[in-house]
């Protein structure tokens, strides 16, 4: 439990200390604790107090944090975290989303449904991200990132979209972010952000992170996207 | 000239992750009709068809090509128009499928769909690193001028200095060594 606690205060400080705790709790932080469960033998009776407790939890915070019922943050609190952790943990994650923050996710997903990706071609998403990746740029990584996962599993088709978008901006001071969010698409079911995440290695990745195409290119069963990630792959180590 | 090519992206053509084994509704975001016109180009060799394409991107990005045979549209209005692309002596290879309706759409999906799930079929991706080669060679052979490319597509082939994007040209900043310039 500590190795999570650890870890969600780490991925709490590489963005500003005053930005919202919430977006910045990656799913594969309580990958941990879903791990370590499995060891513990729990009787009927210990599994229906965590339930209890869980749903406890649940109640306070939606009160707590006045979620609406299209709240990205009500979905991600069911579906992506509430099975997977211990109410103790909520206690760090006591914050607000960012109005600003929020008009930004708003504004993006906005742009993206009107209008897909025409690969090479110039997308309003596009100019948004690289608007607020100058005006912003110490904040606007958390912001984009926080769009992401919000997209990730609702409507990973939409979270590829943005991998599109950071894939072919003109520039980007520190790709590091872009490919650690790209890291994640490659896991997808959905094969359009797969194919998404791909575009970004193939844009802002370099030698040291090509092992991630690498395996992908192992694992990846659309024989074409395989290939693809091989050929990116190669020139990531030209 | 047989067949005809367009740009698509056939992530979107591939079988669902839902188990769906007909076509994904998002698949006709490749088929974007504007006065019911779709854009393609005849195809003589593939890669004069990738330097058409990518001489009117705005940046360089990976793409695919389908190759469909022009005979089995033989219902469907072909013009001959001016194709925009930086690659002058492609440019009257474009044709444009004009009057189109939806059951044009539909068979044009279906034929698409068929070359995308084929094991061999007429679908190729082109990454980027292939597409700045084919362009640089048009550029050494002349069938492309670097001035009639789009701004980002054209830093990738000249040098030139531009204000540092860390400082913004105030010299402030390691990574332009104080010059307050970097070459893009």
């Amino acid at each position: 439990m500590a190795i999570v606690a650890d870890s969600v205060r780490t991925h709490a400080l590489d963005t500003a200390p005053n930005f919202p705790l919430l977006l910045l709790v990656r799913k594969e932080a309580f990958e941990e604790v879903k791990l370590k469960s499995t060891y513990a033998v729990d009787s009927d009776e210990e599994q229906e107090t965590r339930r209890n407790r869980r749903l406890e939890v649940y109640k306070s915070l939606h009160q707590s944090w006045d979620l609406h019922d299209n709240d990205w943050s009500n979905e991600f609190l069911l579906n992506g975290v509430l099975h997977e952790i211990e109410p103790d943990w909520w206690v760090l994650l006591h914050a607000r989303i960012n109005p600003e923050a929020q008009q930004f996710g708003y504004s993006l997903i906005e742009l993206l449904t009107m209008q897909p990706v025409d690969e090479g071609y110039e997308h309003p998403g596009e100019q948004l991200i690289a608007g607020s990746l100058r005006s912003k740029p110490s904040i606007a990584p958390a912001w984009i990132r926080r769009v992401y996962l919000e997209k990730e599993s609702s409507n990973p088709v939409l979270a590829g979209e943005i991998l599109k978008c950071i894939s072919q901006l003109a520039s980007l001071d520190d790709p590091e972010w872009a490919i650690m969010l790209a890291s994640r698409g490659l896991d997808s079911p959905e094969i359009q952000l797969r194919e998404a995440a791909v575009r970004v290695f193939e844009s802002w990745g370099n030698k040291s992170f090509s092992h991630f195409l690498d395996d992908f290119a192992n694992r990846e069963t659309i024989s074409w996207l395989a290939d693809y990630a091989r050929d990116v792959f190669e020139d990531l180590n030209e | 000239m047989d067949y005809i090519a367009r740009k698509i992206n056939q992530a979107r053509w591939t079988l669902a992750p839902y188990g769906e084994e007909g076509i994904r509704a998002d698949a006709l975001n490749c088929l974007r009709t504007t006065s019911d016109t779709l854009s393609f180009w005849e195809c003589h060799g593939i890669e004069d068809v990738v330097l058409a394409v990518a001489g009117g991107l705005d940046s360089v990005q990976a793409f695919d090509l389908v190759l469909l045979r022009k005979e089995h549209f033989p219902d469907v209005r072909q013009v001959s128009t001016p194709g925009q692309t930086a690659a002058v002596d492609l440019r009257d290879r474009h044709i444009d499928l004009t009057q189109l309706n939806t059951d044009h759409i539909q068979r044009l999906a279906r034929a698409i769909a068929d070359q995308v799930r084929a094991e061999q079929g007429r679908v190729r991706r082109f990454t980027k690193s292939k597409i700045k080669s084919l362009l640089s060679r048009a550029i050494q052979e002349g069938r492309v001028e670097v001035e009639n490319l789009r701004p980002h597509v054209r830093k990738h082939f000249v040098s030139v200095e531009v204000a540092c994007n860390r400082c913004h040209g105030t010299g402030e900043c390691p990574s332009c060594g104080g010059s307050g310039w970097i070459v893009a």
